[in-house]
Formats: C-alpha cells, sequence, structure tokens
C-alpha cells in the first residue's frame, strides 16, 4: 500500500481507531500485526509467505543459537544467513547473475543461452530480512536475549510503517516498546501528522512534481545532452532521491509515533555533510549503521592497520551498492562511495590537513567537494547502464564535444525557475537543520507560522497529485 | 509574571490552534478557489488510468446484467450513462471506453473471458478493423489481465470518486500546469470542454470553446489518418469480419449480446468517411456477412442523423440525453433490453 493513496488514509484511520479503542493492549498488537500483513499483501498477496517464512526462521534460529554451544551456533546462524541471503539472490539478484554468468561464458566461447526467471521482486524484501538478520546476528554476538513473545517479534519484523522502505530498525530498540502501550499525548500525536504532512510533500511536491520530470527527460535524452541540462538533471536527481528517501521514511517515523512507537532517524540533512564519513552519519542512517555493525566491524573495522581499514570499507560499501538492486551501476556507486571514504581517510591523515586549523572556507570547500561527489555518484545511480551515466558525466565535463548535436533538453521557464528556487531552498533548509532535529523545530514553532506551513504543504500536495510515482527505494 | 510566560508560551506553542488553523485555512483557500473556478465555468473531472479501467472492467463478471460501453471519445462523450441508469435500473452500465483508442482489443478480452455474459454496445466503424489499429486497447487490457490488483484498482476508483467532487482537482488544473499556463500565456487557463466523470464516461461543452478551429482541426486531423495509410483490401476485411464475428459468437454462445453502434459524424466529415470506407463495401457488407450481428448505424435513423455535431465527431453535452434515450429505445424496439 503506498502512503500516498486515499485507500492509506482510510486503512491507516481505521488502525489508529482501534488502537485507541478500550481494549487490551495485546490485541491491540495482534492487530497491527494483522494490519501489517494486509497492509504488505495489498501489493501482491502471495508475497506474504516470505515474510512469514524470514519471520520463522529467524524466531527459531535465534532461539537455537541461544542454546547452543559455540560451534553449534555457528551452524544455526549459517542456516540464518542462507534462507534470508538465499531468498535475496533468487527474487533480487538471479537474472543479474545469470546474465553476467551468461556473458563469461560467452567471453571463453562457450555459447549458452539461460532463459530469464523473470521473478517479481517482492517489495520491501532487502528491508525486512535485513531487519529479521540483524536480531539474529543480535543474539549471535549476545547483544540480545530471544524475546519471550513470538507475536511481538512477527510485529517488529512486519509492522507496517517501516516494513517495505525502513528505516530498517533494530529488535533492540523496537521490541521493549511492545511491553505496555505508550501514551500519546497531543504533541507527539501532532508531530507525528506533521512528519507524515512533511513526508508527502517531500515525495509528491518536491520528488515527483518538481524534480522528477526534468530527471526523466534529461536522462531519457543522455546521447544529445547540453552541459546546462545535465548539470539540472545531476543536481535534481540528487535532490530526487532525497525527497522521495528521506519523505517515505519521515512518513514512517511519523505514522510510527502516532501509534506511540518510536522509530529512528533516517536522514539528518545529508546535503549539508562536510566530507563522507559526515555523509553516512547522514544519509540513510539505518542501513549505513547496520553495514557498519554487521559487515564492516565483523570484517576487522579499523583495528588492523589502514590497508584493512580501506579493504572494509570498500567491501562493505560495494555490498552497501549491491544492497541498493542488482546492477553494475549501483556496484560501481558503492565503489565510489567506498573510494571517496578511502580518499578521505588518506586525506585526514596528510600532515597537510592535521596542521590546518578549523576555518570557514575550508569547511565550505569540503562541502562542495562532498556534494559533488554525491552528485557525480548519483548519475551512476540513476543511469539505466554505465554508458548512460558517462553520456551524462560527459556532457557535465564536456569531455566530448556534442555541441554540434546537443539539444537544450531542459526548457528554461518560469517552472525551471520554480524548480531551481525550490531546490535552492531545499539545500538552505539542510544547512539550517543541520544540527538540529526536525521534531524539536517543529515543535517549537509558533503555532500560527507552523499552520501556515501544514496548509501550503497540504495544498501543493492536493495540486500535484497528478504526478505521484511509487517510491523509488520500493524497488530496493 | 512566570504563569503569564507560560500562557504565552502555551499559546505561541498550542496543537489545538495550529489545527483550527490549518482546518479554517484549508476550507478557507480551497473554498475560495473552487468558488472562482466554479464561477469561471470550471467542472469537476477525473484522468482515466488503467487501474480504474480494470476496477470497470472487473465488475463486469458474471453478471447478465451488465452493460458494457466500448469504444473510443464518440461513445465515451455520447452516451449519458446517468440516464442509461435511470432508464434501466435493473442494469449495470459500466463504462470501458477510451479515449483515442479503438476497442477491438477489449472486445476479444470480453470474448475470451468466460465469465462475461452482459451486453456490449460498442461504437463501431470500419477503420477499427484495420489490422494496425486492432491491437490499441490491448494495453489496458494486459495490464488487467497481469497486474492489476485489488487495491491498485480500489485506489483508483476512490480517488476518481473524490476528484469527481471537486474542481481544483481537476487533472489539468494541478500546480505545473497553473504556472506554465501563467507564464506562457499570462493567464490562468480557460475551463476544459471536456469532463470526465468517475465512472470514466465524458461530456463535452462545446459553449466553452471557438468550435469553428476545432472542426476544422478534427477534419484535418481524420483527412490526415486516412492518407497516411492504404485502406484495407475486400480480402481483408472479410477475414477481419470472419475475427469480429468470432468474438461476437463467442460473447452470445454464453447468453450475452453484443450491439455495434455508428456514431454520427457530420456532413464534411462523413464525406470523408464516406471516401474511404463507403458504406457499401464496408458496414453493410458487414451487416450481410454476420447474419447475427446487431448494428445500429446513425444514418438509417432520424433522431439519430438529427444532431449537430460541434466538432464533426462528438456529440455536445446538452445532446446526449435524448440520443441515449433514442438508443434505448431503439434497443428495446430489437429486444436486446426490456
Amino acid at each position: 500500500m503506498l502512503f500516498n493513496s486515499l485507500t492509506f488514509l482510510l486503512f491507516f484511520t481505521w488502525v489508529i481507531a482501534v488502537h485507541y479503542a478500550p481494549i487490551k493492549w495485546s490485541l491491540k498488537k495482534g492487530h497491527l500485526l494483522l494490519a501489517s500483513y494486509v497492509f504488505y499483501a495489498a501489493w501482491n498477496p502471495p508475497f506474504v509467505l516470505l515474510l512469514w517464512l524470514s519471520t520463522l526462521v529467524d524466531w527459531q534460529v535465534a532461539k537455537k543459537i541461544n542454546q547452543q554451544q559455540r560451534n553449534k551456533r555457528k551452524y544455526w546462524l549459517w542456516l540464518s544467513l542462507s534462507i534470508n541471503l538465499g531468498m535475496l539472490l533468487v527474487f533480487k539478484y538471479a537474472d543479474f547473475l545469470l546474465a553476467n554468468f551468461q556473458l563469461l561464458l560467452n567471453y571463453f566461447g562457450i555459447n549458452l543461452v539461460f532463459a530469464e526467471p523473470g521473478l517479481i521482486l517482492p517489495m520491501g524484501i532487502s528491508f525486512f530480512t535485513f531487519q529479521t538478520l540483524s536480531y539474529t546476528l543480535d543474539v549471535y554476538y549476545k547483544r540480545l536475549k530471544p524475546w519471550h513473545g513470538f507475536w511481538d517479534y512477527a510485529l517488529f519484523v512486519s509492522f507496517f510503517p517501516q516494513l517495505v522502505a525502513g528505516p530498517i530498525v533494530r529488535a533492540k530498540s523496537f521490541l521493549p516498546q511492545l511491553i505496555k502501550q505508550t501514551q500519546v499525548g497531543i504533541n507527539q500525536f501532532s508531530i507525528g501528522i506533521t512528519f507524515f504532512i512533511i513526508g508527502l510533500f517531500q515525495k509528491m511536491v518536491m520528488a515527483d512534481s518538481f524534480f522528477a520530470p526534468i530527471v526523466n527527460q534529461v536522462f531519457e535524452n543522455h546521447a544529445t545532452i547540453d552541459t546546462a541540462s545535465s548539470w539540472l538533471g545531476a543536481l535534481f536527481f540528487s535532490g530526487q532521491i532525497f525527497c522521495d528517501f528521506s519523505g517515505y521514511s519521515l512518513c514512517a517515523i511519523g505514522l510510527a509515533m502516532c501509534l506511540g512507537f518510536v522509530l529512528p532517524i533516517n536522514f539528518r540533512s545529508p546535503f549539508a555533510a562536510i566530507g563522507f564519513s559526515d555523509l553516512w552519519q547522514r544519509w540513510h542512517i539505518s542501513l549505513s549503521s547496520w553495514l557498519r555493525d554487521y559487515l564492516y566491524i565483523p570484517l576487522g573495522g579499523n583495528r588492523s592497520g589502514n590497508f584493512k581499514r580501506y579493504r572494509n570499507l570498500m567491501i562493505t560499501m560495494l555490498l552497501g551498492g549491491l544492497w541498493h538492486g542488482a546492477a553494475w551501476t549501483f556496484v560501481l556507486w558503492g565503489a565510489l562511495h567506498g573510494s571517496y571514504l578511502v580518499l578521505e581517510q588518506l586525506f585526514k591523515q596528510s600532515k597537510f590537513v592535521q596542521n590546518m586549523k578549523p576555518k570557514v572556507w575550508v569547511d565550505f570547500v569540503m562541502w562542495l567537494s562532498t556534494f559533488m561527489a554525491v552528485m557525480l555518484a548519483f548519475v551512476v545511480f540513476r543511469a539505466i547502464d554505465l554508458s548512460q551515466a558517462w553520456d551524462i558525466i560527459s556532457a557535465m565535463f564536456s569531455f566530448t564535444d556534442n555541441s554540434i548535436n546537443a539539444v537544450t533538453v531542459v526548457k528554461q521557464d518560469t517552472w525551471l525557475l520554480l524548480v531551481c528556487v525550490s531546490f535552492l531552498l531545499m539545500m538552505l533548509s539542510q544547512w539550517m537543520m543541520r544540527n538540529r532535529h526536525l521534531s524539536d523545530v517543529v515543535d517549537q514553532s509558533h503555532a500560527v507560522i507552523r499552520a501556515v506551513f501544514i496548509t501550503f504543504a497540504l495544498l501543493l500536495i492536493s495540486l500535484s497529485t497528478g504526478n505521484s510515482n511509487a517510491f523509488i527505494y520500493f524497488q530496493f | 509574571m512566570p504563569s503569564s510566560i507560560s500562557n504565552s508560551n502555551y499559546k505561541k506553542n498550542n496543537w489545538w490552534l495550529s489545527w483550527l488553523l490549518v482546518v479554517s485555512l484549508l476550507l478557507l483557500s480551497i473554498g475560495s478557489y473552487e468558488y472562482i473556478l466554479t464561477k469561471n465555468g470550471f467542472k469537476p473531472s477525473i484522468e482515466l488510468n488503467k487501474d480504474l479501467w480494470s476496477w470497470n472492467r472487473k465488475t463486469i463478471q458474471n453478471n447478465p446484467d451488465v452493460i458494457a460501453l466500448i469504444g473510443a471519445s464518440r461513445i465515451q462523450l455520447g452516451l449519458d450513462t446517468t440516464t442509461l441508469r435511470k432508464r434501466l435500473p435493473d442494469k449495470d452500465v459500466v463504462a470501458l471506453a477510451i479515449n483515442g483508442q479503438y476497442p477491438m482489443a477489449t472486445l476479444k478480452s470480453l470474448a475470451e473471458d468466460e465469465t462475461f455474459n452482459g451486453l456490449v454496445i460498442m461504437s463501431f466503424m470500419a477503420q477499427m478493423l484495420e489490422p494496425q489499429y486492432i491491437e490499441m486497447q490491448s494495453e489496458y487490457n494486459q495490464y488487467y489481465a497481469h497486474q492489476s490488483s485489488l487495491y491498485l484498482s480500489f485506489d483508483a476508483k476512490l480517488t476518481a470518486m473524490f476528484k469527481s467532487k471537486f474542481r481544483f482537482l481537476h487533472p489539468l488544473l494541478g500546480f505545473y500546469d497553473v504556472v506554465n499556463n501563467f507564464s506562457t500565456k499570462k493567464a490562468f487557463p480557460e475551463p476544459f470542454y471536456t469532463s470526465v466523470h468517475a465512472d470514466t464516461s465524458a461530456v463535452g461543452d462545446y459553449s466553452l470553446v471557438d468550435v469553428e478551429p476545432l472542426k476544422q482541426h478534427f477534419i484535418e486531423d481524420k483527412k490526415r489518418n486516412y492518407q497516411e495509410y492504404k485502406i484495407m483490401n475486400k480480402t481483408t476485411w472479410l477475414v477481419q469480419l470472419d475475427k469480429l464475428a468470432h468474438d461476437i459468437r463467442a460473447i452470445q454462445t454464453r447468453g450475452g449480446e453484443v450491439v455495434l453502434v455508428r456514431f454520427p459524424t457530420d456532413d464534411e466529415h462523413w464525406l470523408l468517411d464516406q471516401a474511404y470506407y463507403p458504406r457499401a463495401q464496408f458496414w453493410d457488407v458487414m451487416v450481410d456477412t454476420i447474419p447475427l450481428i446487431h448494428a445500429i448505424h446513425f444514418k438509417d435513423d432520424d433522431v439519430l442523423n438529427s444532431f449537430e455535431l460541434p466538432d464533426s465527431s462528438h456529440l455536445d453535452q446538452t445532446d446526449t440525453m435524448a440520443f441515449t434515450l433514442r438508443l434505448i429505445a431503439m434497443l428495446k424496439d430489437i429486444q436486446l433490453i426490456e
């Protein structure tokens, strides 16, 4: 079910009505679980089975790990990893792996043609498998005891606000919230609703109405694109993906707040990041912290010297890239971010930097370089293949002389001016919010200013309903 | 003093006040905008999409009382579904027409659908059987068969019902359209002469447009369209008729019926139609070749032939009720409905 649909509003009204009815907490949790399955089944009912499989496997495995001695614990962990990552491999990566295997065979002169599996990618599979895996891994590393109630655990895996596109929640932070119902006051409920409205505004107005049409134009005409349009495409895609994904996360956090749950913040003004380590503490925080805790640190982290540290960074970011999708563009995107992080480490260790005193212009240069590098990586992320990415980047820096064939793709009109202003305002708001929490800003604003802002957002949302698409991160 | 400070903070930060203001501001701004749009002649309208079409398509299954309206813009703008429902209260009228797309793929899909046993009213003309036009609506039918889901269809229906009540939600009055119009024409958009209802039927209010240029545009467009390709020969026509007959028979075998209606075109447009698809060589051959066919040609009925068509091809909203009533009477005459 999409948050930006009327059916969802009806669904959520029902959920809220039952959630605040004078009935037992256990019944309310049961109702939330059922609602979560309905939410997921609305898209494609049979895939609820995968959700159940993932839930059951990790519930059992975690119990077994807790009961077993050293070596046997490992076997159970492998079972969980095989089933969860196996599901990902089959549904998400089978086409990609087969196609590349076929290419490899062709390279060696073996002409074999495999039929494409053509499986439908279950919505949000990467999110819920990572969530259940985190539970098993936490039990394995003895950071967590297996939870006592199965239905609580099932609700943790399938809680509908964050089920299909995150934030990826940890059992440690979510399960204790199920012990007893949190009383939600008018402040928390209102902040939740406001988050939901801001999220929808980001998605429906900024991402879908403002940025997406121009980005689509640019990427469709990649072969003959002019320099100015290619820059606009790259800039606006950065805006689009941020507003799309951060919008979804904000909706999820807001909805959960209305139900009395706290979900982790997923974005904290990422385009105001100064440096790449800073970026990854601000962009898709729930994924980057997952990768840090369950991949980078188990690989050795930064404990065994610089070479291994850089190697671990590269492996983590490559796999992080592949997590987003089965394509070489995502692998390259991960590789670029891995390289950025390694270069940043090398840069920070240089004597020149260590002797440098903090200055505003240094921060500005660092911010600009970070944003430019992130934007270039996003061109690769958005492109359907590497040649499309290359066309856009070439046009941005005029590597190829397409001045004769170049077409001014983006029409320079009032609409473009408006989109540019919106982009600048988005960047400005990220700088203003750099070290602040949105909930504080929303809660502490003057009632009238807040009302004007919410009304403005709702009006623009209602005037943008014709252009809505599914959230980009659903496909991951 | 402390109490006054806390009081002012409370007021500043009062969520109840915020929500009261939000509701008031929303009602005021949307109400005023809606009022201005009404005053300026705008009507609510929705946008047909595959999910909404799939919802309609789903509702016609296992229902012998269903009347499915299929075709393109002529039937969409020409039949008044409110009149149909009022005059035929025992029937379930479902609009499946798609603007700009000929309906042969939909007829085929209905023929292949074992659960369909209702009455099909199809806007028909010979050009629809040209091989290159046969698949025109197949994208919608494929989507219905393989991709539609109850949730998406239901949501599309709900959205359509909601949007059909408000002018400010008109698909052509989005933020982009308004800004663009202001930027290029230095004015707010003019009212649109066609409006699509929640059931996907539509009306054309030609008093809102300068009809002469529109008419010329339609005629020129049709001329260009006819000149673009070679008209099918007699053999192809007969082969295509055979396929049509097969689909009609499949529906009839299950107790359903199909009636082909040639919707009116005005004199100039009709002359063009006649020049490329002469009635004697196409329509009349069809009626003779398919013995059990029910076919109504506007030229055979004084009432159907009497309407003025502002753009040469579609009925004005003031005529659709009379046209529909006449068609109901004719369907009763040939005992397709009671």
